[in-house]
């Protein structure tokens, strides 16, 4: 009897958060269509969602081709992050990892820094200022930066079955990045810094609306894909050797955790830029609100939070008065740190 | 005839790395039985990890074969050996918010399907496992706030739960107190007499080995694994050599380890247990080195509490009625 109602007290636990988090990502959603420089009721927010009149056609054109766009990225992006930091807390076993520990973030950092900063020179185009050509150039460049990394990190994955080494050497291509691009900053024009500068600072509204389907897709899959991951990423949990012993295929097991960890940072930092803390953070307020380590309830978890944060993050970044002057990198920072430190020092028994 | 669940043949255990190979015994021809408690003793760095390593397959051998239940398990897949054998290892678990239930749980993994959904059966197998080490009542509480004896059985439910015929244990009983000792011997012991069972473990608690084992395996560096039922291996006097050292020997009477006192004079004794036992203790510990016979030169034989007689190398017999008076006599003396 007391069993049954344990189970019951917990399972009604993750019932209730699981439906605030989802009602809270509805809610922060619309409140991101409706609030900005112009600040639209929800009825009108609910009448553009329904293709209906509103007789307002401005608030068409904001809703439709800015705030939706906008807030679709910040919900797709805010899962993702947040489903590649477990993955990367879960292969790592440590707390601390996120998706920027393999240095794919890194890598994607290096392709836009060579794009930006080294086509001007050569080509005498500056490619920041160049509109629609530009913003590609520099979505693909992302992307080939962090493919590049997370073959280097799959070859090293092949030489070592040491997953600390494996940190060590995204660690190491981190920084070594970092200083290819500090030099190429270096050696470059003030107009392109600039736009390095702020592409480095992440936005969630660089995403057209012919391009968000992809965008949204291809995350979407990933994450799907994920979901399969959930059973050995428990018993991971155990160690390895355990995991083995339970039936995991753990040489396979790490590598599709690294390439669906890896994919979902590639694909997100190339379309809205390294977005610092989300995914490091995200997954430690999902286990502290659902008080659980199974990842069966976590994923699901981390995904409504990732979401539900990102458009915090989002709406925080538009309020007005700062007005396009707060960089989505600051707010999530600004947010996350004081929420991470807040979680390690509450919870029991460390990290 | 019991059945033999698993078997090695020929099997070298060691590290072998790109540019060497350390082999640290070969040739080894083990095997363990249903209903069977098997422990492998032996001082570190003897190869009892290396073994249980490679039993379990975390190890390659680098010659030979281990069978498991009929076949050879590099003919096996990851997922029909999760049927066969379960393991419970030294490697420290923290996860945090996770649960006993939860842990325990994992045993069953190997049966459900690719999402891990868990049905009646599974449920039912995970109560008994619970039941049967006997922390149904902590089922709920945090695995991170429970003692080590208490994670130790919470590992022990969870290979349970994988329902296995092989159960293969790496020093379940270190960093535990006393009584947890015990009790998880006592709990093995039970889960191979009543299950049928293998259970291989390796230790440092001799005294409790010889006491709740089927089989002893007897490690060292450089020597030849032995195996065997404890008592033989005792009474052969193959215990006793392996684990000879200046200052400590096995006692084959009492089944212990007694301190050795090389220095003092050498008396011999005989005479009725228990009695015997307690008066070798008596003298080793005023500084009289006992042997069996003939080495000495005086003599104790005692029949009884009350019955004890003193001869000494002029031929004098002296009795006393307690261990107490001989004492006091033999103290003065010296």
């Amino acid at each position: 009897m007391a069993m049954a109602t344990q189970q019951g007290k917990k399972s009604t636990h993750t019932a209730m958060w699981m439906t605030i988090l989802l009602v809270g990502v509805l809610f922060l959603f619309l409140l991101n269509l409706a609030t900005g420089s112009v600040n639209i009721p929800f009825a009108g927010v609910g009448k553009i969602l329904m293709g209906w009149d509103t007789g307002m056609s401005t608030w068409e054109n904001i809703v439709i081709k800015s705030r939706l766009p906008q807030a679709i990225t910040a919900l797709v992006a805010g899962a993702a992050l947040a489903v590649s930091g477990l993955q990367m807390q879960t292969l790592f076993r440590n707390p601390l990892a996120g998706p920027a520990v393999l240095g794919i973030s890194s890598g994607a950092s290096l392709g836009v820094a060579l794009v930006l900063l080294i086509v001007n020179s050569i080509a005498g185009i500056t490619l920041g200022a160049s509109g629609a050509l530009g913003d590609v150039g520099v979505t693909v460049a992302a992307f080939l930066g962090s493919l590049g990394v997370l073959a280097l990190i799959m070859l090293a994955a092949r030489y070592t079955s040491s997953n600390t080494v494996l940190l060590i050497i995204g660690i190491m291509i981190g920084y070594a990045s970092s200083s290819l691009v500090g030099i190429l900053k270096f050696y470059s024009a003030a107009a392109d810094l600039k736009s390095y500068v702020i592409w480095g600072l992440g936005s969630f509204s660089n995403l057209t609306l012919s391009e968000l389907p992809f965008f949204a897709i291809a995350l979407g899959l990933l994450i799907l894909f994920s979901l399969f991951l959930v059973k050995p990423m428990n018993l991971y949990m155990l160690g390895e050797n355990y995991a083995q012993n339970l039936g995991a295929n753990i040489k396979m097991i790490r590598v599709l955790m690294i390439l669906a960890s890896g994919f979902l940072v590639a694909i997100t930092t190339a379309f809205t830029g390294p977005i610092a803390f989300l995914g490091l953070a995200v997954p430690h307020i999902t286990r502290n609100i659902l008080v659980s380590s199974d990842n069966k309830l976590l994923l699901p978890g981390v995904i409504l939070t990732g979401a539900a944060v990102a458009l915090l993050c989002n709406f925080i970044a538009r309020l007005p008065g700062f007005e396009g002057a707060l960089p989505i990198n600051s707010v999530t920072s600004i947010i996350g740190a004081p929420i991470v430190i807040w979680v390690i020092l509450k919870q029991k028994g460390g990290v | 005839m019991k059945h033999t669940t698993l078997q090695t043949r020929e099997v070298a255990i060691g590290y072998r790395s790109k540019k060497q190979t350390q082999v640290l015994h070969r040739g080894m021809d083990l095997a363990l039985h249903e209903g069977e408690l098997n422990c492998i003793l032996g001082p570190n760095g003897a190869g009892k990890s290396t073994l249980i390593k490679t039993l379990a397959g975390f190890m390659e051998a680098l010659e030979g074969e281990i069978f498991l239940m009929g076949a050879p398990r590099t003919e096996r897949s990851f997922k029909k050996l999760s049927h066969l054998m379960s393991v419970v290892l030294t490697d420290r678990i923290q996860i945090p918010h996770s649960r006993v239930l939860d842990i325990v749980g994992m045993g069953r993994y190997p049966y459900t399907s690719i999402i891990g959904r868990f049905g009646q059966k599974d449920r039912k197998i995970v109560d008994q496992a619970l039941k049967r080490v006997g922390i149904e009542a902590m089922k709920h509480r945090f695995f991170d706030e429970l003692s080590d004896g208490e994670k130790q059985k919470v590992m022990i439910a969870k290979a349970l739960a994988q329902d296995t015929p092989v159960i293969i244990l790496d020093e379940p009983t270190a960093f535990l107190d006393f009584p947890s000792k015990i009790e998880v011997m006592q709990i093995l012991m039970g889960l191979a007499k009543d299950t049928g069972k293998s259970v291989l473990l390796s230790t440092h608690d001799v005294e409790l080995a010889l006491q709740v084992a089927d089989q002893i395996w007897l490690m060292d560096k450089g020597k030849d694994i032995q195996t065997g039922p404890p008592e033989d291996l005792v009474l052969s006097n193959v215990l006793n050599h392996f684990f000879e050292k200046e200052t400590i020997y096995f006692d084959k009477y009492t089944g212990t380890f007694l301190l050795k006192n090389n220095t003092g004079s050498k008396i011999n004794t005989s005479g009725r247990q228990p009695y015997l036992f307690w008066l070798n203790k008596a003298l080793t510990r005023i500084g009289f080195n006992t042997a069996e016979k003939g080495e000495g030169e005086s003599e104790v034989v005692i029949k009884a509490k009350d019955d004890i007689l003193l001869l000494l190398p002029d031929k004098t017999r002296t009795k006393f009625t307690s261990i107490e008076s001989l004492i006091n006599f033999l103290k003065n003396r010296i």
